[in-house]
């Protein structure tokens, strides 16, 4: 149903340049996308925002160019993770955070994650715990590994649309998702955290 | 034997691992508010005739001409070998002898009515000048509509 819907404002978009069907569009799919960035930038909100914003604009300008073989949610968080690359590459490499609490993930108390289940704080401060919670464990595990985990147990995207999303071979998305969940659960586990 | 069993162990393990990050992943499930974003992206869009090109715009409109075109010469061409009008008897007849024939469909005159129009098909087609114009016409739209596409995608 999503995808009859896409296709029927992108055709707008297409045909007519109409940039409210394309506000309905970003409307539908900027939490995917947004999402997915703040996982790929370790949580920095601002940054990730400022990515889905360029990844919009691409889509704006690429959309006659969408020839409907993935599903519109892959094709835009391919785009996303090629603004993530460009964007990656034009900063300095340790401006971004590519394993950057690999040691402080040693000193991580067990208590963050029972903290979050016990404290009476505000909701506020429990979507805060929860979001930097995630993005201490997802900063154990190398940028690839991450993008693979996030785009299958975040966004539940299959194996062939991470193999469309990252341009990846299918084996590597493969031993790069079975590596990077077996150290995510260890480093869980290590830190309390049971399910 | 301790290979299958360490297989199967790792096995349960992937499967433990899986559930418990899906449990992970459920309990910190993220949810974003639009709060503006989609306005924001909206603004800075750039203009329509900058997003596509004048020439997909050019692209587009030769497509349609040609369409519109090719459509219009297939009609005036049918028109003027009386194809439609042959057509329009040929049918106007079966219903008025379905119509007088209440209930009793007339497959006698139906099998010679197909039968005269294969007869006077040759006689349709257009005669071979007719042919050789159409086929240099097509041909010359052809080499504009490739002329066009190549030009188009160079840029």
């Amino acid at each position: 149903m999503q995808r009859l819907s896409d296709f029927v404002l992108i055709s707008q978009v297409v045909t007519f340049g109409n940039e409210r069907a394309f506000g309905q569009l970003v409307s539908a799919h900027q939490e995917a996308v947004r999402r997915f960035l703040r996982r790929l930038t370790a949580g920095d909100v601002m940054l990730a925002d400022d990515l889905a914003q360029e990844t919009f604009i691409r889509a704006w300008q690429h959309l006659k160019d969408f020839r409907q073989l993935s599903g519109f949610e892959t094709w835009l968080l391919r785009i996303a993770y090629r603004v993530f690359l460009d964007e990656k590459r034009k900063v300095k490499e340790d401006s971004l955070p590519e394993r950057p609490i690999k040691e402080g993930a040693e000193s991580f108390e067990p208590k963050s994650f029972l903290s979050l289940k016990d404290s009476a704080s505000s909701k506020a401060d429990d979507r805060f715990s929860l979001r930097h919670d995630l993005d201490l464990a997802l900063s154990t595990l190398s940028e690839t590994e991450r993008t693979c985990v996030v785009l299958q147990c975040v966004e539940g995207q299959s194996i062939k649309e991470i193999v469309q999303i990252t341009g990846m071979n299918e084996n590597t998305i493969k031993s790069h998702l079975l590596r990077g969940k077996k150290n995510l659960a260890n480093y869980l586990r290590k830190n309390g955290y049971n399910g | 034997m301790d290979e299958r069993i360490a297989k199967r162990e790792e096995e349960i393990v992937g499967l433990n691992d899986d559930a418990l990050l899906a449990n992970f992943f459920n309990e910190h499930k993220e949810t974003i508010a639009d709060d503006g974003f989609t306005e924001r992206v909206l603004s800075s869009l750039p203009q329509f005739e900058r997003a596509w090109t004048t020439e997909h715009l050019r692209l587009r409109r030769w497509r349609i001409g040609l369409n519109v075109f090719g459509t219009i010469a297939g009609v005036a061409l049918m028109m003027y070998l009386g194809f439609f009008s042959y057509l329009w008897n040929l049918m106007q007849g079966a219903i008025v002898r379905a119509v007088a024939g209440v209930l009793h469909f007339d497959y006698d005159s139906l099998l010679v009515n197909m039968m005269l129009l294969l007869h006077r098909l040759p006689d349709l087609l257009p005669s071979p000048a007719q042919m050789v114009a159409i086929a240099a016409a097509t041909i010359v739209l052809m080499a504009l509509g490739v002329k066009q596409f190549a030009r188009t995608y160079e840029n």
